[in-house]
């Protein structure tokens, strides 16, 4: 029995052997069909592999954000929102942060925060795409940041003129120097009204912060904020020395468990709506966001994404089935004599359809060895530009591999009946 | 006693083979009639001229086709009604062919082609495959004077060279006959010769040769001429 399974394998090795050697006549053919396995195993992978980093992401998300954390902002989320919408949206206000904070029990840490951009720099060099974001000291610890060799903010530092910088900005401002210590500038380009004499031309005026902290690298927050490129200063310093408003546009809250959190984001819109006066009927000028939201936001995405390429490997596969048919065919009718022979020494028609569908399925196998490779590099790519974790789907794998095998047994049954029914005799005339 | 040493040598047995092939309204009539007994090591040649039958009685003995009616028996077995894998188990274990046109397969190496058979051997039903049909492929070779030319492709061959690829391809599986139809029909004549020394030699081993020609400088060669005629055996030489 083993010796028989031995002498399989030969056969198969060497059936495929030849096969290979007279797909050699068919360079370009076989190329373009290989290309359509390549390209539809390359696109199941690498939705695969994405969405399962996504999914990876998702619940890393989960631990890093805590499941009780929520995020209120103003204005409607962009999806919900005409321009005029968000032009017209009532600001948050501190009070409104303390109010969620003295009225909702569940309501455990409340951490405003506002934002704006401003051109930074440091020496000569000056970042502007860089996000300024005044934060009280209770913002660390709600979003679990530790401090590293600096510090983070304190009580006493409400008003003072320091900052902590994400490390894609701190990356922008100092290049390879270490931050810690050195001076920041902070401008607002003003430029002077008309009556003035010098009307048209623009001043700086600056504030000087030291930076005491560098975070280390993390990513997209829950309120879509990416945190590495932050300068982060007090929200006393912030308000009163850069912006002198009082409005905020952020309020992160801590619910006291994961459990509260569902109950504490509808109490906090029903807060809201009363001290923004908003009728019935009318829409909130905030939005409260949980990781809830943030999750089935990014599963309705991933969704699509799948989606389109699951559409796009089904095409690719269903070409490249009509491609290996198409050669197959060609090879049928090129190699008759071989047939021929090949039932004369002996082969059965069943031997002649089951070359054939091997040859078939190998061309496919051999075009989904490389899409896999093409894929998991891909998808190494992706996970790396788009800061995810990087995963294997074991599915997609086992998905890519079935649908290449059957495109190839699929387009490899009509040129096998085709072989099974020549007949050696009209064949083998001297 | 005597009957039984008759049945022992007797290859084969035709009683009575008709074959019909239809063409649109026209039924032709190959083969009206033919009975023949071929023994056991005989080298018989079977000579005709184009459209005699002797192509369809090549087919016919060589298991490739079956008859209309009568009866064939090959080692005793009645072939007529077999079906289309019996007949292939038959010509895996008991024919080998060798064509005028070699009819080797050109993307393969010779010793590949000569072990084309064995691809088809049920392992339970032979001895030892795999390895051990190498080695017997390549002596083979040996004996057709090829050893040399194992790995090269039919295409870097003469002529002659291939006749005795294709020959040994036919040898690899021990088979009790040779079909051979016009084997020398792309040769030289000087080449011809060394391959009919070739079968000459084999004949001498033991191994049941027929010949199928119209050339009768090669029907020579053999010990016994079947001469076809209209689908009918004219008088034996």
């Amino acid at each position: 029995m083993k010796l028989r399974h031995k002498f399989l394998a030969a056969n198969i090795y060497l059936n495929l052997a030849i096969a290979l050697k007279s797909l050699g006549s068919f360079k370009l053919r076989t190329f373009l069909a290989i290309t359509g396995v390549v390209l539809g195993t390359l696109s199941l992978i690498t939705v695969a592999n994405t969405s399962r980093s996504m999914e990876l992401k998702t619940s890393t998300d989960l631990e890093v954000f805590g499941k009780n954390l929520l995020s209120v902002k103003s204005g409607l989320t962009r999806a919900h929102a005409t321009p005029s919408d968000l032009a017209e949206s009532v600001r948050l206000t501190l009070a409104d942060a303390r109010a969620i904070k003295d009225s909702l029990a569940q309501a455990a840490t409340v951490a405003p925060a506002a934002t704006k951009t401003f051109p930074i720099r440091y020496m000569a060099t000056t970042v502007t795409g860089t996000m300024l974001m005044g934060v009280p000291m209770e913002f660390f610890k709600l979003k679990k940041f530790t401090a590293g060799q600096g510090r983070l903010f304190t009580e006493q530092d409400a008003m003072a003129k320091v900052a902590i910088v994400g490390a894609k900005a701190a990356e922008k401002l100092f290049k390879t120097e270490d931050p810690i210590g050195k001076t920041i500038y902070i401008s607002q380009q003003i430029t002077a009204p008309a009556s003035n004499t010098t009307a048209g031309e623009t001043y700086i005026s600056q504030a000087a912060c030291e930076v005491i902290e560098v975070l280390e690298p993390m990513s997209v927050d829950l309120a879509g904020i990416n945190e590495d490129n932050i300068v982060y200063v007090p929200l006393g310093t912030f308000m009163k020395r850069l912006t002198n408003t009082t409005s905020i546009n952020l309020i992160y809250v801590e619910a006291v468990s994961e459990e509260a959190a569902g109950r504490l984001k509808a109490d906090i819109e029903i807060l809201l709506r009363q001290r923004h006066n908003i009728k019935k009927g009318e829409r909130d000028d905030f939005t409260v966001t949980d990781l809830k939201d943030i999750n089935s936001m990014q599963t309705k995405t991933m969704k699509i994404v799948v989606t389109l390429g699951m559409i796009t490997s089904c095409i690719s596969f269903t070409i490249s089935s009509i491609g290996i048919l198409s050669i197959m065919i060609l090879m049928v009718n090129e190699r008759k004599v071989e047939i021929g022979i090949r039932r004369a020494a002996g082969a059965k028609k069943r031997d002649i359809a089951l070359q054939f569908l091997t040859e078939a399925s190998f061309i496919s196998l051999i075009g989904a060895a490389v899409g896999l490779l093409a894929g998991i590099t891909l998808s190494v790519g992706i996970s790396a530009a788009a800061a995810l974790p990087f995963a294997v789907s074991p599915y997609g794998v086992a998905i890519a591999f079935a649908a290449s095998i059957a495109t190839g047994i699929a387009s490899g049954i009509y040129p096998s009946i085709k072989a099974m029914e020549i007949q050696p005799v009209n064949i083998l005339r001297s | 006693m005597d009957a039984q040493i008759t049945e022992i040598s007797q290859l084969l047995e035709l009683r009575d083979i008709r074959k019909q092939f239809i063409a649109g309204d026209v039924t032709v009539e190959a083969l009206r009639g033919v009975s023949l007994t071929i023994n056991k090591g005989a080298f018989t040649a079977i000579m005709g001229a184009s459209g005699s039958g002797k192509t369809t009685l090549m087919n016919i003995i060589g298991c490739l086709d079956t008859p209309t009616s009568g009866t064939y028996l090959l080692n005793g077995r009645d072939i007529s009604g077999m079906t289309d894998d019996e007949l292939s188990v038959i010509r895996n274990a008991t024919v080998g062919f060798v064509f005028q046109s070699f009819f080797l397969l050109h993307y393969a190496t010779v010793l590949e082609n000569v072990l084309l058979p064995t691809l088809y051997t049920d392992s339970q039903l032979k001895h030892k495959k795999t390895h051990t049909a190498k080695v017997k492929a390549m002596e083979i070779l040996k004996t057709v004077g090829l050893s040399e030319r194992a790995l090269f492709k039919p295409r870097q061959l003469s002529g002659g060279q291939q006749q005795r690829a294709a020959i040994a391809r036919a040898l690899i599986n021990d088979p009790a006959l040779i079909i051979c139809d016009e084997p020398t029909g792309s040769l030289d004549t000087k080449t011809a010769a060394e391959i009919m020394s070739i079968f000459t030699e084999l004949n001498k081993m033991g191994t049941t040769i027929i010949i199928v020609t119209h050339d009768s400088n090669i029907a020579a060669y053999a010990d016994t001429t079947i001469a076809i005629k209209d689908g009918l055996i004219d008088a034996p030489r």
